[in-house]
């Protein structure tokens, strides 16, 4: 009786709130936890508990799962705007349960953070865990990678099936004395992977007996094929390996398969060869996965390209502080063809919390801007003279750099000193003064 | 020549802290002197002697521990260099590796003992900021040896007690042992901070004194030379120094 009051709440009180305007899908949680916390142990969950976490790829990687899932007709509950607390879990759940506490789908899938993953684990046992990657992420907030592992370490429960990018050496570290299933996934060796200057910033040594793990390539970071010279711990072969990767086509291969990705950006091959292990962990077949993968109704990422003087202006997101997720976007930017102009800037390091932390500049690899086809270097923000010194140590051309303090001088630099297809890789307070800047332009 | 030792290069680097002997370099190349940066780390032969300056950032906590194991067998080797006035840059929690002991999950463990201040690595929840269990934040400090500020960054969860010659003097909530304003420590040439990532590219000033004070010893002539990082360390006072920490 109890049980039916508080999802009676949680689903009177998420629609009340609704009413009013909120976007309302954490509020009942809140409140049926505080009639019963354990209330979460005493819903009948669907056959599949999946959970995908990482720190990046896990919004794509659960979006795209929801639609492999749905289109082979598993009827699936999925925290949607990626809300992961354990209030937003409770709500998802409770919504979607009955009065009587039974979930009637076949699949609650959870996008999970990876340091709160813990307080939902204490309720729900996952029968999966997807686990994209562990890379310097926030680190204001998550202090270092190694502590992001600990927490992910420390959650899983045993008998969860891992599906692990074992292309990342923190992530396999977790199979170590896992008791329950595995299975893995990895990238061969492409036009992308190239050794840097930055590789073994983390995870460089073997966890059984801290021998300097030795790579085979990198694709970026840490992120390659590795074994311990004495032979504790390796990548070896991905039970899913994508082959024949050709990322400026979008084409991979996974089991002898064609697979088109929804964009040309290297994090596109890793999401999708995480979603077709995963489901062939799941039982499904090679055709049902391809047949959704390949389906036009896997809709081709937008790209935000704009017009801009006669030229094209395509805008990617900064990913401060997640040094490789930054320095994918620059080997993006590098892979187009023909010459470029880029933007790059920041006010603040981050959107989440005050702290300006600017050491993440030097673990990203700038050096490769040094390119024939990059034509101007533009800075803009408040950090741009910090960004400046960070081009004079990777010895970029000085000639090629401009700094562009006051933001409404931008257009006019633009078309005068620069050449080639413009990219823009700004914070967001900035990406939304670049926008007015276009459309003035679009306008006159 | 100016030769540099990026020790633990592999094991302790978590906040861009390789930009340190990059910055090293890149002042001493300006001055046209020449440069040598050796990379070590874990079972590494080391020659100490022809080192002037050593430099060795911050790690997340099991790699400190890992540094420990490596370091207590090379004791006699670096306490010679510490006394023969030889440089010795630590930022972040290295410097746990030179005192006493390292108290962790209430297990004793044994650093150096060259210096006699003690590390307490804390794990509880006691601060509020971006992350709750460590001492995370901009440092706006005060030095003894230059009359600009010192500008960075902590990311940290190691407290030094028993520290009595400090380096700098910061806010109380970014201090050695949170009790006052003592941050660092200096002895000799050893320069310890818990400030992490690229203290040398951000704090021209101070890099200048340190580089200076090195050319000296080794008579060398040493000019400033760097406008670009005194620019950006200008801006950044400019459009962040607002309150006084």
């Amino acid at each position: 009786m109890w049980k039916f009051i508080v999802i009676l709440t949680c689903k009177a009180v998420n629609k009340i709130s609704k009413l009013i305007g909120h976007e309302g899908s954490v509020i009942g949680g809140y409140y049926a936890l505080k009639l019963d916390k354990n209330i979460l142990k005493k819903i009948k969950l669907p056959k599949y508990v999946i959970g995908i976490t990482g720190s990046s790829g896990k919004s794509s990687s659960t979006e795209l799962m929801y639609n492999i899932l749905t289109k082979n007709n598993y009827t699936t509950i999925y925290n949607k705007e990626g809300s992961n607390t354990i209030n937003a879990i409770t709500s998802l759940v409770l919504n979607n349960s009955t009065l009587f506490g039974k979930i009637k789908k076949d699949v609650l899938l959870m996008e999970l953070d990876e340091q709160f993953m813990k307080y939902i684990f204490k309720y729900i046992t996952p029968t999966h865990l997807m686990i994209t990657n562990i890379t310097r992420d926030q680190p204001p907030r998550n202090s270092h990678p190694e502590k992001i592992y600990t927490a992910i370490k420390n959650s899983i429960p045993n008998g969860t099936h891992l599906i692990l990018n074992v292309d990342d050496p923190f992530v396999n570290r977790l199979r170590v004395n896992h008791k329950g299933g595995v299975t893995t996934y990895g990238l061969s060796e492409n036009n992308y992977s190239r050794k840097s200057n930055l590789n073994n910033l983390d995870a460089a040594y073997c966890p059984i007996c801290n021998s300097k793990l030795e790579y085979d390539f990198y694709h970026y970071g840490h992120i390659g094929s590795y074994h311990c010279p004495k032979y504790h711990f390796n990548r070896g072969n991905p039970d899913f390996e994508a082959k024949n990767i050709d990322i400026d086509n979008q084409l991979i291969e996974i089991n002898e398969n064609k697979i088109r990705l929804p964009s040309n950006f290297l994090y596109t091959a890793y999401f999708v060869t995480g979603c077709y292990a995963l489901s062939k962990t799941l039982n499904l077949s090679d055709e049902n996965i391809i047949s959704v993968l390949n389906s036009d109704e896997i809709k081709t990422k937008r790209l935000n390209i704009y017009d801009f003087d006669n030229r094209k202006w395509q805008m990617l997101v900064s990913k401060n502080e997640n040094n490789l997720s930054y320095k994918q976007s620059l080997d993006y930017i590098l892979h187009q063809p023909g010459d470029k102009t880029v933007i790059l800037g920041f006010d603040s390091s981050s959107r989440r919390y005050k702290e300006n932390d600017i050491s993440w500049i030097w673990d990203i690899d700038f050096e490769e801007l040094n390119d024939s086809s990059i034509k101007n270097i533009i800075l803009i923000g408040k950090f741009c003279y910090d960004m400046r010194v960070r081009f004079e140590y990777a010895s970029i051309d000085k000639n090629k750099i401009i700094l562009v303090e006051d933001i409404s001088n931008l257009s006019k630099i633009l078309k005068e000193k620069t050449s080639g297809k413009i990219y823009s890789m700004v914070c967001f307070d900035k990406e939304i003064e670049l926008k007015k800047i276009i459309k003035e332009e679009n306008n006159d | 020549m100016i030769n540099v030792l990026h020790l633990y290069y592999d094991l302790l680097n978590l906040y861009g802290e390789s930009a340190n002997t990059r910055a090293i370099k890149h002042n001493l190349e300006l001055n046209k002197i020449k440069v040598n940066v050796d990379l070590k780390s874990l079972n590494d032969k080391i020659d100490f002697e022809k080192y002037d300056i050593i430099y060795i950032g911050s790690g997340s906590e099991d790699n400190l521990l890992i540094a420990v194991n490596d370091i207590l067998k090379r004791k006699k080797e670096i306490k010679k260099y510490i006394e023969s006035n030889k440089y010795l840059l630590l930022t972040g929690n290295s410097m746990d590796l030179f005192g006493e002991y390292i108290l962790y999950n209430n297990e004793k463990i044994n650093a150096l003992n060259i210096f006699d201040y003690y590390t307490e690595l804390i794990n509880e929840s006691t601060f509020k900021n971006a992350s709750s269990d460590r001492i995370v934040g901009e440092v706006n400090g005060k030095s003894k040896i230059i009359k600009e500020k010192i500008i960075g960054f902590e990311n940290r969860c190691d407290l030094n007690f028993n520290i009595k010659d400090y380096l700098f003097e910061v806010n109380e909530k970014y201090s050695n042992d949170l009790t006052n304003t003592h941050e660092g420590f200096l002895y000799k040439n050893v320069f310890a901070t818990h400030i992490i990532g690229p203290i040398l590219i951000r704090n021209p000033y101070f890099t200048d004194y340190l580089l200076d004070k090195l050319c000296k010893d080794k008579n060398l002539k040493y000019k400033s030379l760097d406008d670009l990082s005194i620019k950006a360390y200008k801006k950044y006072l400019e459009n962040f120094d607002t309150k006084k920490e």
